[in-house]
């Protein structure tokens, strides 16, 4: 049952994990640095705006927004007490080394958030990453012809 | 200060995001700019387990101000990729709780990007098979209707062309029901005639020439793909309305010769020349002096181009003559402004096609009243 679409994404409701889920599927995208930045802002306005109606047009107490990946898709999922959801977690025990080291490595590449350089700005295409090398490759073998 | 501000301050002096962020409180802390932050959860389900947060204080989701919106979750695409860069991971989950029922602990708006790994069992969505279809009418008509409002505000309407993936009736069933309750507002804000009410309906020349002026991606079309957007407007109703009883060809050339927008007057030429076609026998019934412009005076007559979209209705309400024409017989009416200095006047820099198309789907919108009864008003 499709209840929205646009360019961007297509929203509909599943065979629900809960009286109120709504499913958004990004078109033909598999994971969430696939999007740009103006479309990654948009799902999440879709999102948030089917949780606001979710809320308001069928009282729930509360709401989840679940992004998977792979494919990408936007779990919108009214609450409500004693529902039989559980999307809690159990901590992780981990040492001083081990998150000093996660924090290393995410602000390394975190770096380019934002900013224009030097990512390759992502495109239609689902593999952004090969791109630019082939491209490359590619120049330089012209250029040895 | 209000109640709620005050509430407000309180729950800022106690929040720890709000500590960390002033740098009073230490925090792992992966990236930030002039808006955001984002920290290792210290409670983590996973390695590299994030909390993406606004500076500020906003204490649910939809307390966010739209350009903080765009900001945290524009960059959400980028910061996941680096989040799961780091941790090798092939996949992550962005998770959102609004309420404590949903796991919201925190009153400073924030969420989670956790890297995830085969067989981890986190946020496992079971398939209940819940039937949803009682509450189709309610996701379909609101979600459309919000999505419209904000894809208008932020100048993408183009978006919602939807191309092949939606059928044509179902965008058309979209916009008919979002027309029928804009025209239902209108109506329930008619009573004490408000001036400065939205229109209803198709826009004025005027109301159309800022409408262009404020999406550049119309204007564009306008200029360079006239025949591209001739084929949309013909596709999409919202755009029929918008462009009803416009000449698009004509209006792009005059614009491409430099033409000014607020004065789209090349639909007007028309009237201006006398009618080529000799009168059809019905017009005997309805002869200058019966027609809505009697009397040679024009000393009283507001031009319509001048009116807000419900004064223009209140007035063609209190002319059934001019209403009977408008309904009924449009292209005698076209024929008879040049040929009546009254109408002249009335429909001077107007847009006479749209004004007719605008008032007969305000006269559909209105229940109760049938042509035939103001086609007798008007005989």
């Amino acid at each position: 049952m499709k209840v929205y679409e646009d360019r961007i994404v297509t929203a509909r409701l599943p065979p629900g994990a809960a009286h109120g889920h709504v499913l958004i599927e990004p078109r033909g995208k598999e994971q969430l640095q696939e999007l740009s930045e103006e479309e990654s802002a948009h799902v999440f306005v879709v999102a948030s705006y089917a949780a606001a109606i979710l809320f308001q047009g069928l009282q729930a107490a509360g709401t989840n927004i679940i992004v998977n990946e792979r494919p990408l898709q936007l779990h919108v999922i009214a609450r409500a007490e004693d529902d039989g959801l559980d999307f809690t977690w159990k901590p992780k025990e981990l040492d001083e080394g081990s998150m000093s080291d996660a924090e290393e490595k995410i602000k390394d590449r975190a770096f380019y958030v934002g900013k224009a350089a030097p990512e390759v700005p992502v495109t239609e295409s689902s593999a952004p990453e090969e791109q630019p090398e082939e491209n490359y490759l590619l120049k330089h073998l012209l250029k040895n012809v | 200060m209000s109640e709620q501000e005050e509430l407000l301050k309180k729950q800022k002096e106690n929040c720890i995001f709000c500590r960390i962020n002033a740098g009073e409180m230490p925090a792992k802390k992966v990236y930030e700019d002039e808006r955001m932050l984002a920290i290792l959860d210290i409670r983590p389900a996973a390695k590299g387990h994030t909390l993406v947060l606004p500076r500020e204080h906003y204490p649910i989701m939809p307390l966010l101000p739209p350009e903080e919106f765009t900001h945290l979750f524009g960059r959400t695409a980028a910061l996941t990729k680096a989040i799961k860069e780091a941790t090798l991971s092939q996949r992550a989950t962005v998770f959102i709780a609004n309420g404590p029922v949903a796991g919201q602990q925190s009153p400073h708006f924030l969420f989670h990007v956790i890297p995830r790994e085969e067989g981890d069992g986190l946020f496992t969505i079971p398939d209940k098979g819940v039937n949803q279809s009682d509450i189709e009418p309610l996701l379909k008509t609101n979600l459309f209707s919000v999505m419209r409002e904000h894809l208008m505000k932020v100048n993408r309407l183009h978006l919602l062309q939807m191309g092949e993936a939606i059928s044509d009736e179902e965008a058309a069933m979209a916009e008919r029901r979002s027309a029928a309750m804009d025209a239902a507002s209108a109506r329930t804000q008619e009573v004490p005639v408000a001036p400065q009410a939205p229109p209803a309906q198709a826009p004025s020349p005027q109301q159309l020439a800022q409408i262009i002026e404020q999406n550049p991606d119309i204007k564009q079309l306008l200029l360079e793909r006239p025949d591209e957007l001739e084929r949309i407007v013909r596709e999409k109703p919202e755009f029929q309305q918008l462009f009803a009883g416009v000449d698009i060809a004509k209006l792009s050339a005059f614009l491409k010769s430099g033409g000014q927008m607020q004065a789209a007057r090349p639909e007007q030429a028309p009237a201006t020349q006398p009618p080529a076609q000799p009168a059809p026998p019905t017009q005997q019934r309805m002869t200058p002096r019966d027609a809505p412009g009697e009397e040679a005076s024009t000393e009283d007559i507001k031009p319509a181009a001048q009116m807000t979209m419900q004064e223009l209705f209140a007035y063609i309400e209190s002319k059934p003559k001019l209403k009977a024409y408008l309904l009924q017989a449009p292209e005698k009416l076209k024929e008879l402004i040049p040929q009546h200095p009254r109408l002249s006047k009335f429909f001077e820099g107007a847009n006479v096609d749209a004004i007719i198309s605008a008032y007969r789907a305000h006269e559909e919108g209105s229940a109760g009243e049938t042509t035939e009864r103001t086609m007798e008003g008007g005989s």
